[in-house]
């Protein structure tokens, strides 16, 4: 994230929906936890290195939230059936 | 976190020493594309090679990086990698998918009740992994008489796994059915079910019934005096023979239908169809002579007097 408009940024996500912080009202970026963080650089890199528009934003969050579901569902089953 | 590569950013970007800077920057995004590990989740390779990819990037993806690199200003760069990859737009910190490798709040929205579940899924493999250790199903084949296959009846069989099994033939069977014995194929691996013996029934056919649907057609032959005359006559069934009362003036052919002695089916039982063949006597044989002379007078009477036969 850019430091200028770091907080900027978070404000237009959090509208958009992109993201979704713990708690209600986010005045600082340290109110972010590792999860926010790590999903707002995702959708930078997506945004800056992998030339995804505005629109392809949520679908590709939504595909790769569903991947990691998937996999973990995945892991948790053949852990139990182990 | 910070990957000191010794080798060429040129060479990691699939690049030459002389691209531009906009190509550069396309050989990046493309190879990026490919290897960012959100989108090649579990592939360790795919997360070492984003990371060279990026390092490589930071090396010369900005013309004052990129001249400093071309200088061979690399010792510097390696001390400075930490504060650069503050100011640039290096990757830092858990990727996405560390954080939500352990069931993480955003892809939690997916799972339990909620749409997108994938318990879908798991069913499906579960019941695929069930079929898969599962003991093979057999196939066995038995002969039936028509009668039996009518009627029904009992059998005993042994199979292949040395079990003897009381096999119900239900009556009105017809050939390629096959009856099921459920759990009694091949038994299962690790405690999962054993398959099931399926036994595939073969009617013989019979020489003197024919089956037609619900209905059994058997032919009967005749004498001559009780085509004319009409008269009881034996006739086979399934059950046995039965007195079939053939009415006079019958042809060759004809069919009289003995009711309630074809195939069971649905609580009904069809019919058997009796065809009626008029068989003469052989040649030399003395009722044929006189059979002659009967029909030789018959024959005068009606074509010498008018309608004589008739007026007597």
């Amino acid at each position: 994230m850019r430091p200028k408009n770091e907080l900027e940024t978070v404000y237009l996500y959090i509208e958009r929906r992109w993201i979704t912080p713990r708690r209600p009202e986010i005045r600082t970026i340290s109110e972010l936890d590792e999860e926010d963080l790590a999903r707002i650089q995702l959708i930078q890199e997506l945004q800056e290195d992998l030339g995804v528009n505005d629109d392809a934003v949520p679908i590709i969050l939504n595909l790769i939230d569903q991947l990691h579901r998937l996999r973990f569902e995945v892991k948790a089953k053949l852990k139990r059936s182990a | 976190m910070v990957t000191t590569v010794q080798t060429d950013p040129y060479k990691t970007l699939g690049v030459s020493k002389t691209a531009s800077q906009d190509e550069i920057k396309n050989a990046y995004r493309s190879l990026a594309k490919k290897y960012h590990p959100d989108l090649n989740p579990g592939k360790k390779s795919a997360e070492v090679k984003f990371k060279e990819i990026n390092s490589a990037y930071e090396q010369v993806g900005t013309p004052e990086a990129r001249s400093k690199f071309d200088r061979g200003e690399t010792e510097e760069q390696q001390f400075n990698d930490q504060a650069r990859a503050r100011s640039h737009a290096g990757h830092q910190g858990p990727f996405y998918y560390q954080t939500q490798e352990g069931g993480g709040r955003y892809s939690s929205n997916f799972g339990g009740e909620s749409e997108g579940s994938f318990e879908d899924l798991f069913r499906a493999f579960r019941q695929q992994q069930q079929r898969s250790s599962q003991g093979e199903d057999q196939l066995y084949r038995m002969d039936v008489d028509f009668k039996d296959a009518v009627l029904g009846a009992e059998r005993e069989i042994t199979l292949n796994t040395g079990k003897k099994l009381r096999v119900k033939i239900p009556p009105g069977i017809e050939s390629g059915k096959r009856l099921r014995f459920k759990g009694q194929g091949m038994s299962g691996v690790g405690g999962s079910p054993a398959g099931d013996a399926y036994i595939e029934v073969d009617v013989k056919p019979s020489p003197t019934f024919k089956r037609n649907g619900k209905n059994i057609e058997v032919e009967v032959p005749i004498g001559i005096g009780e085509a004319v005359l009409g008269g009881d006559v034996e006739v086979p069934t399934v059950e046995g023979p039965v007195m079939l009362h053939v009415p006079a003036g019958i042809s060759s052919g004809s069919k009289l239908r003995i009711r309630g002695k074809g195939v069971p089916s649905q609580g009904e039982r069809g019919d058997e169809i009796v065809s009626v063949r008029i068989v003469l006597p052989k040649e030399g044989d003395p009722e044929l002579s006189k059979l002659q002379e009967a029909i030789r007078n018959w024959k005068n009477k009606t074509e010498n007097g008018t309608g004589g036969s008739h007026a007597a």
